[in-house]
């Protein structure tokens, strides 16, 4: 009964011909800076000018296709204002991807950008993926955060990064396969980070601990 | 950033399973007004690695833990003290020292009873330390789960008693210094045989007995199971063992079973699980019409008959014709007893306090906005927030919409009428049906000082607003509907969080803007009880029930599936399924207190005490919703009179003098 959710995805009965691994991600950031446009984006191709607001958070999957596996996303999406950091934690716990997001055009949602990867690497599963997206880059002419800044961020913090437009599609998809192919794919590999310590995403799942960690069957 | 104490949390325990809705019936050695609360039975990892079986009461659990484990506390800005949450502190820690803990590798034997819905646990012989009983449907997960984490084995005499059998690094270790003090010597086994031949003739007596006997001789259920593994070891004894053991147990189900009749009738505990009245079908009524409100008011404009004009709207909502009108009154605008005089005045009046309050942030320079981050923080955040607000309706739609202009102003003015709560996202979805209808930017901005009166606790700094409806309303499910509360609860998801967007906004985003107009005026009357948004919840999880339990959907497809409801759920359906849910609800025999303080009924103060922190918590939130219960319960007998006739068509819950009006 623990695995029910996965089951489907996981055993395509008969034959499997592709592995299918499923991750939870989580898309945090500022208010605003686009999360949901990039959500929507990439899971239905949509772009909406005026999107609105995300109020608790919203919950939709992707799956995509690399060489030899299939990669299911599940993904969160949160609201971003300050007022509801405190729900925060309830998603990203046991996510095994993150995408944080700041907006080009501004410099104080780069910060806030800063203070969730920082809480992420404190408090969410220590083998966490995390992507760094500069988001509106088609705004590039009210640009305020430097590609190069960023970048440098990205490096010494071992983010993946990218600038991203969910307006025109660019870098979209690229972000979400980039995560995809860096999280570990392996029959025990350790997105859950080990033990179960950090990944308590599932926890009716926890009872037969060492399936909570491992991705692929 | 209170960093340290997440982590600290976090590392102190794990819970590895949780069953809400679990009723503490018995335990020693606690004050016997803690039983029959209600609260959260857990398998918990500790920060050592071993595990305990953890019992904590509700009332900590989404004020407390679920601010711990799910929304951990993060408390960013401490600087409005205002919409931080009373004594937290203080409540906490009394309900902390409530916990019930027992540690797995003491538990030495449990129990399953009244057809699965009741366990209890031992470390001990001859006394059952805890028991509970679990409202959602059964134990049967919570065993399962229980049974991955400690070796068991079913009593051969009684099927409903597991023993633990593996034996853990301590009672191994507690075997061999029982073997080396040798306390049983050489008529260890005559006591034995004694108690044997004797349980089979009277079981129950002899159990007794015995257990007087064997504590006596400082036996107590440690050196039983050491009992049982001596003999493994010393195969000459074994079938003695097993067979005391096996008796032992069984006696020890006798006695408890003798024991728990009294229990019961001492504390009146549900024994069966108990179902509510038929729904009644309720049919909505015909919206206040134009010629019905303007017969409702006096000569000189004033409203003489209130409670009848709110329990019509609650009937039928309000003519679109007059809502812009009767919205002022609905939400506290305009005092229902002034004359058209007196409301010209008192409109003036707010006009210009209107405009003073904008005046304040419009004549702010550009200097002063640089070094006020606080002020401009705020601005940012309605600027963003009005740009993308039901920018899909003609109203709010297209490039330059001055109507946006207007949206921006309101939230500024009311962040400086109301500093301390600022701007938090969601308030522009409250805004703008408002605007919408009302058009003119000073009625719309009090109207909307009334709708945040109101709601104002959604908002709140540390979200204590929300968890407290969230817990209600998973209070109201397990009441109303105890098999979707159970699926929930298996699925993660008792918490209710899926329902957050709906309670925040009321609705807001799972109707179309017409739509919310209507759910919301009914909402306003307060009728027929407070908090009655809850029930709409209900009706809404009601009607999804099947859907979300025969497709088995977990903590995902639940919040999913119910985000996806947004713009499928018909306004007059669902307040109609929630009024007959009320009526359900009140008329039930079980009642209890809990529920009756949620929907603002005076409680009976026959159940547990416990729920008596809750009643000044509910005065506080919804003071409102309160003062429309109290008018409600006063108007009780018209209420029920009326409320008898509910199976024709012809039910009414309006007052003699409205008839008369109307006639």
């Amino acid at each position: 009964m623990a695995t029910n959710r996965s089951g489907a995805a996981q055993r395509p009965n008969g034959a499997p011909q592709t592995k299918v691994c499923q991750f939870k991600l989580v898309l945090l950031g500022e208010s605003a800076v686009g999360k949901s446009s990039l959500v929507l984006r990439f899971v239905k191709g949509q772009f909406h000018e005026y999107q609105e607001s995300t109020i608790g958070a919203a919950f939709l999957t992707q799956t995509v296709c690399l060489d030899d596996i299939t990669v299911k996303f599940e993904i969160w999406d949160t609201a971003g204002q300050e007022r509801y950091h405190s729900l925060a934690p309830m998603y990203y716990r046991g996510a095994q991807a993150a995408i944080v997001v700041y907006d080009i055009t501004n410099q104080d949602t780069f910060g806030r950008a800063k203070n969730w990867v920082k809480e992420l690497q404190r408090q969410a599963s220590p083998s966490i993926v995390i992507a760094l997206a500069g988001n509106k880059s088609d705004l590039a002419a009210k640009r305020m955060v430097e590609f190069e800044e960023a970048q440098a961020y990205a490096d010494e913090n071992g983010l993946l990064f990218m600038e991203t437009s969910a307006k025109t599609a660019m870098n979209v998809n690229d972000i979400f396969l980039a995560i995809a192919n860096k999280l570990p794919k392996s029959e025990s590999g350790g997105g859950g980070g080990g033990g179960g310590a950090g990944a308590g995403a599932r926890r009716l799942n926890d009872g037969d601990a060492p399936r909570a960690s491992s991705c692929c069957k | 950033m209170s960093s340290s104490s997440v982590e600290e949390i976090t590392d102190q325990s794990n819970d590895l399973f949780t069953q809400d809705g679990v009723l503490l019936k018995a335990c020693s050695g606690r004050p016997v007004n803690e039983l029959n609360s209600i609260g959260m039975l857990c398998i918990v990892q500790n920060s050592d690695g071993t595990k305990s079986i953890e019992w904590r009461p509700s009332d900590i659990i989404t004020v407390c833990a679920v601010q711990e484990q799910d929304w951990a506390l993060v408390n960013a800005i401490g600087r409005r003290q205002r919409t931080f949450s009373g004594n937290l502190t203080a409540d906490y820690a009394t309900a902390r020292a409530r916990i019930i803990r027992m540690p797995l590798n003491e538990l030495k034997i449990f129990r399953v009873t009244n057809r699965n819905q009741q366990m209890s646990f031992s470390n001990k012989v001859g006394v059952w330390q805890s028991t509970f009983f679990f409202q959602h449907g059964n134990a049967e997960v919570f065993i399962a789960y229980l049974k991955s984490h400690v070796k068991t084995a079913k009593s051969s005499r009684d099927r409903n008693t597991y023993l633990v059998v593996e034996p853990t690094d301590e009672t191994r270790a507690l075997n061999r210094s029982f073997t080396e003090l040798d306390i049983f010597q050489e008529n260890t086994t005559d006591v034995v045989w004694n108690i044997v031949s004797n349980l089979k003739e009277r079981p129950y007596e002899t159990t007794m007995e015995a257990f007087s006997k064997l504590s006596s001789i400082g036996l107590d259920y440690n050196s039983g199971s050491q009992l049982l593994y001596y003999g493994n070891e010393a195969s000459s004894k074994r079938d003695v063992s097993e067979e005391v053991a096996d008796l032992l147990t069984k006696s020890m189900v006798a006695a408890e079973e003798a024991h728990s009749v009294t229990k019961s009738d001492e504390y009146e505990v549900i024994s069966m699980k108990p179902t509510l009245p038929p729904r009644p079908s309720i049919p909505r009524s015909t919206p206040l019409s134009q010629e019905k409100w303007e017969g409702l008011q006096d000569t000189l404009g004033r409203v003489t008959e209130m409670d009848g004009v709110k329990q019509l709207i609650f009937r039928g909502g309000v003519a679109h014709s007059i809502r812009k009108q009767v919205w002022k009154y609905l939400l506290d605008y305009y005092p229902w007893h002034m004359t058209h005089a007196e409301l010209k005045a008192l409109q003036k009046k707010r006009t210009d306090e209107y405009y003073c309050m904008k005046l304040q942030w419009r004549s702010m320079t550009e200097g002063q906005e640089s070094r006020f981050t606080e002020y401009r923080d705020r601005k940012s955040l309605v600027e963003k927030d009005v740009n993308r607000t039901d920018r899909t309706h003609p109203f709010f739609a297209g490039d330059n919409n001055p109507n946006l202009e207007t949206l921006q102003d309101i939230l500024m003015t009311y962040v400086m009428y109301n500093f301390d709560l600022g701007y938090v996202q969601g308030m522009s979805d409250i805004l703008a049906p408002l605007l919408l209808l009302m058009g003119n930017e000073v009625d719309t901005f009090w109207c909307f000082v009334g709708f945040m009166e109101r709601i104002a606790s959604n908002f709140d700094m540390d979200q204590a607003g929300m968890k407290h409806q969230l817990l209600q309303l998973q209070q109201l499910v397990m009441f109303a509907s105890p098999e979707l509360a159970q699926h929930l609860a298996l699925k993660d998801s008792g918490n209710m969080y899926f329902c957050f967007r709906w309670l925040l906004v009321w609705f807001k985003r799972e109707f179309s803007l017409i739509d919310i107009m209507r759910l919301w005026e009914v909402l306003w009357t307060g009728l027929p009880c407070a908090n009655f948004h809850l029930l709409i919840c209900v009706a809404i999880l009601e009607a999804e029930k099947e859907v979300l339990i025969s497709g088995d959907y977990g903590f995902t497809e639940i919040l999913k599936h119910v985000n996806e409801l947004s713009m499928r759920i018909e306004v007059n359906k669902v307040l109609s399924s929630a009024e007959g849910i009320y009526h359900q609800i009140i008329s039930a025999p079980h009642l209890t207190d809990q529920i009756r303080i949620i929907l603002g009924l005076t409680p009976l103060g026959t159940s547990a005490p416990t729920e008596d922190d809750d009643a000044p918590e509910a005065t506080g939130t919804n003071c409102k919703d309160n003062d429309a219960a109290a008018n409600v319960s006063t108007s009780g007998t018209d209420m029920e009179e009326a409320v008898l006739e509910y199976d024709g068509i012809e039910i009414s819950i309006v007052t003699q003098t409205v008839w008369a009006l109307l006639a």
